[in-house]
């Protein structure tokens, strides 16, 4: 009887723990399912390096040597795209070398570690970027053209991050940016500093963009390959001659391309928006985007003394000339004030310490002269304004300006709109223009 | 021959009184049962006697003073033969011996106005003192200057605590003209032997009051007139103006100087700043500076008031700005 209970017993026993086996295999068993469906994984790491050992001699570190310490400045990274030993990599790698060319050279980095000196011979600066004539034969190059690719497609993005050795940076191809004034290939992978200059490319290995930059978490930018093979195609067409002077050619070809989007800029058809008391212009291209908010000058339970809205409007991309240099800035900014607690001369102390404060972008004496301003009250056709045009000249770049307009509505002893114009790197002529449109063509109400 | 005694104040060593001394011999002391009275702590009450010897010449001895004589080359001494141009010192005080035919400078035309050392001395009756030399007319200056001060301020907040600010700028001003003035005040006391502190107080007043009212002139004419370089010159001509004729008022009371020597020395420190001012200007423009400088002030006033340009005539301001960077940019870079 005993063991036939004890019997029982063990079978229970044996039976429970059976059971609750069974429980956690089945209770464990989607993570095993998981573990398994992630198992693939592990294959693109095996794509990565494959790409990794079968690309990298391809790309090389580029140097920038300052001549009086003979160490390097800046590093970034170029790519072979013929069999002669043309390089291609971004126009801010070798930046200095353009603007000062007495100053600075540019060297490449063979994969022995020898450096060799290369000259720069084209560039595009709008796109950001320069071909290298290295000397160099290199046995194999990244024939440009062509990739079809779709939007998620993964690509592998090859450099040398602050100067840390050749890495790969895998992310996904994501498209054009919209909203860009010239095309710009979203990549959401980490390139870092260094990795300019470098190749975007499929696992085949077909140049999809080059890297050009980042703003960080994910989120970097590429110059489309077209682009690129554009250049290269003109610096193989037959008779092709480097330009004697690449300043001259950055400032012909920042002329050429603001005409593109300068020229339509406050016509006729310009957009307007309500803003407060008055109505101003907004989103003068489609390009440009607009932001805007309120702030109150105190405490929400009181009556505020004044009421200050902004409203502003601007390109995201614009064009690297220089350290604190740029060219192709277009902001539009307004600011209106408003109170029904100050007294007119109180409200003419504020709105004078709003108009008087100084935005205009900062600039290096290397780049820039100082600023010249004017200021005049001007009788447009709605109302008169104050009007403050501040002008520099770019000192590398002859023929370019950078300018801001400050227009301020008189007249009224509660309420004010400040609007500001900014244009960098533009040619006289079209700040001429578009300040003159835009004194002209302004609706205020 | 007839010698003159001549007392002269410590430290300043001005004139005090002149005695002529026909009827010797003479005691000198602090006590007033003496023919000359000395108010000087360091003198006796019985310091020395005065007496003419037999030979005709003067000598002063001592009456066993606690300081005793002292001449300008030594001191403690018991008996001095007096001659013209010699000095004897009695405690702090100076006598200075002169001749009867000792020469004096030309009489000095009178002046329209009444000079500063009339006033002090009161030969003047009060009636005929200016309004800012009396006591209504400093502190109603007084009073424009912290009034001001305080408007300034008030008009110039946006903030809820306007009325807070406007208050705390005039203790500002109040304490700095206080400071200001004592110092100029004690200047004065060591020069003329009065402090004048209420005086000092008016000059600075008037000097706040004026910068003040410049200063807002300034802005109407930097709002009308944004094209007139001329407001500026005028702004800072007419400050640097201001700043000699409040050297110049503050000298007034604190010195003994006629009144071109008082403008004279208030041009100097007009000039002094201007140089001084120039110079760091200069250094200044040396440095290159991204900053863009333009007159931002705004009135709220009725546009009808504004004097206007044409957009046109405003392109032709641009074009003139583009010479103007156009210039720098052909200057060689250094």
């Amino acid at each position: 009887m005993h063991r036939v209970s004890r019997a029982i017993a063990l079978s229970i026993i044996a039976a429970t723990i059976t059971v609750a086996i069974a429980v956690v295999i089945v209770v464990a068993s989607p993570a095993t399912a998981l573990a398994q469906q992630s198992q693939p994984a592990a294959e693109p790491r095996a794509v990565t390096s494959t790409v990794f050992s079968r690309y990298s001699d391809r790309i090389l570190k580029i140097q920038i040597i300052e001549t009086s310490s003979n160490a390097k400045r800046a590093i970034g990274t170029g790519f072979f795209v013929s069999a002669d030993g043309l390089m291609l990599t971004n126009y801010h790698v070798i930046s200095d070398r353009v603007m000062e060319p007495g100053a600075n050279r540019v060297e490449v980095v063979a994969a022995d570690g020898i450096a060799h000196p290369v000259e720069v011979i084209a560039v595009d600066v709008v796109h950001d970027l320069a071909v290298l004539r290295t000397g160099m034969t290199p046995r194999q190059y990244f024939a440009l053209g062509p990739v079809p690719v779709e939007q998620g497609d993964r690509l592998y993005s090859l450099g040398h991050p602050s100067d840390l050795g050749l890495s790969i940076v895998e992310g996904n191809y994501n498209g054009n940016l919209q909203h860009t004034l010239y095309p710009k290939i979203h990549f959401t992978g980490s390139i870092n500093p260094g990795m300019s200059g470098g190749p975007s490319i499929t696992a085949g290995g077909q140049v999809v963009g080059v890297n050009v930059s980042t703003m960080g978490e994910q989120r970097s930018f590429l110059v489309p390959e077209a682009q690129a093979t554009a250049l290269v195609a003109r610096v193989q067409r037959l008779g092709f001659v480097p330009a004697p002077d690449l300043l001259a050619e950055i400032t012909a070809q920042l002329r050429d391309y603001q005409e593109a989007y300068l020229g339509h800029l406050f016509d006729d058809a310009t957009k307007t928006v309500d803003f407060g008391p008055f109505r101003v212009v907004t989103e003068p291209a489609p390009v440009f985007r607009c932001w805007g908010g309120a702030e109150r000058s105190d405490d929400r339970d009181k009556e505020p003394m004044y009421n200050e809205v902004w409203h502003r409007c601007g390109t995201d991309d614009d064009v690297f000339i220089a350290d604190d240099q740029r060219a192709g800035v277009v902001e539009l900014v307004h600011v209106s004030l408003t109170s029904s607690r100050l007294n007119a001369a109180q409200f003419g102390a504020l709105y004078s310490s709003r108009f008087g404060t100084d935005d205009t972008p900062h600039g290096d004496e290397k780049h820039v002269t100082v600023w010249k301003c004017a200021t005049r009250n001007v009788a447009t056709t709605q109302t008169p304004v104050r009007a403050v045009l501040c002008l520099r000249g770019l000192k590398r770049l002859p023929g370019l300006y950078d300018a801001v307009l400050k227009v301020a509505v008189l007249g009224r002893s509660n309420a004010g709109l400040i609007s500001t114009l900014t244009l960098s790197g533009a040619s006289f002529e079209n700040i001429d223009r578009l300040t003159m449109r835009y004194l002209e063509h302004l609706e205020w109400r | 021959m007839a010698l003159i005694l001549e007392v002269l104040a410590p430290r300043t060593g001005e004139v005090r009184y002149r005695v002529r001394l026909d009827e010797v011999p003479l005691t000198i002391g602090r006590g007033l049962g003496n023919q000359l009275i000395l108010d000087d702590p360091y003198v006796d009450a019985e310091h020395a006697r005065l007496a003419r010897c037999d030979d005709g010449t003067f000598v002063l001895e001592d009456l066993g003073s606690v300081n005793r004589l002292g001449t300008t080359w030594e001191g403690g001494r018991e008996r001095v033969v007096l001659a013209p141009g010699m000095e004897v010192v009695l405690g702090r005080t100076t006598l200075r011996f002169r001749d009867e035919f000792a020469p004096v400078a030309p009489a000095l035309p009178l002046q329209r106005r009444a000079s500063a050392h009339t006033v002090v001395d009161g030969t003047h009756e009060a009636g005929h003192a200016p309004w800012y030399d009396r006591t209504l007319g400093r502190l109603a200056l007084v009073a424009l200057m912290m009034m001001l001060a305080g408007l300034n301020s008030w008009l110039d907040s946006s903030k809820r605590s306007a009325g807070t600010e406007s208050l705390t700028m005039i203790i500002i001003f109040a304490t700095l003209g206080a400071t200001w003035s004592g110092i100029w005040s004690i200047a004065a006391r060591a020069v003329t032997g009065r402090f004048s502190f209420l005086a000092h107080l008016t000059v600075f007043s008037a000097a706040s009051s004026g910068a003040l009212l410049l200063t807002e002139a300034n802005r109407w004419g930097e709002f009308l007139l944004p094209d007139r370089s001329a407001v500026g010159v005028l702004y800072t001509g007419s400050l640097l103006l201001m700043l000699a004729a409040t050297i110049a008022g503050h000298l007034r009371y604190a010195s003994h100087l006629e009144r071109p020597l008082r403008w004279r020395a208030g041009a100097i420190a007009s000039g002094a700043v201007l140089v001084t001012v120039g110079v760091f200007g200069l250094l200044a423009d040396d440095e290159f500076s991204s900053a863009a400088k333009f007159p931002g002030v705004i009135k709220t006033v009725t546009p009808v008031l504004v004097p206007t340009q044409s957009v046109a005539e405003f392109g032709a301001v641009v074009m003139d700005l583009r010479a103007q960077v156009d210039s720098l940019l052909a200057a060689p870079t250094p």
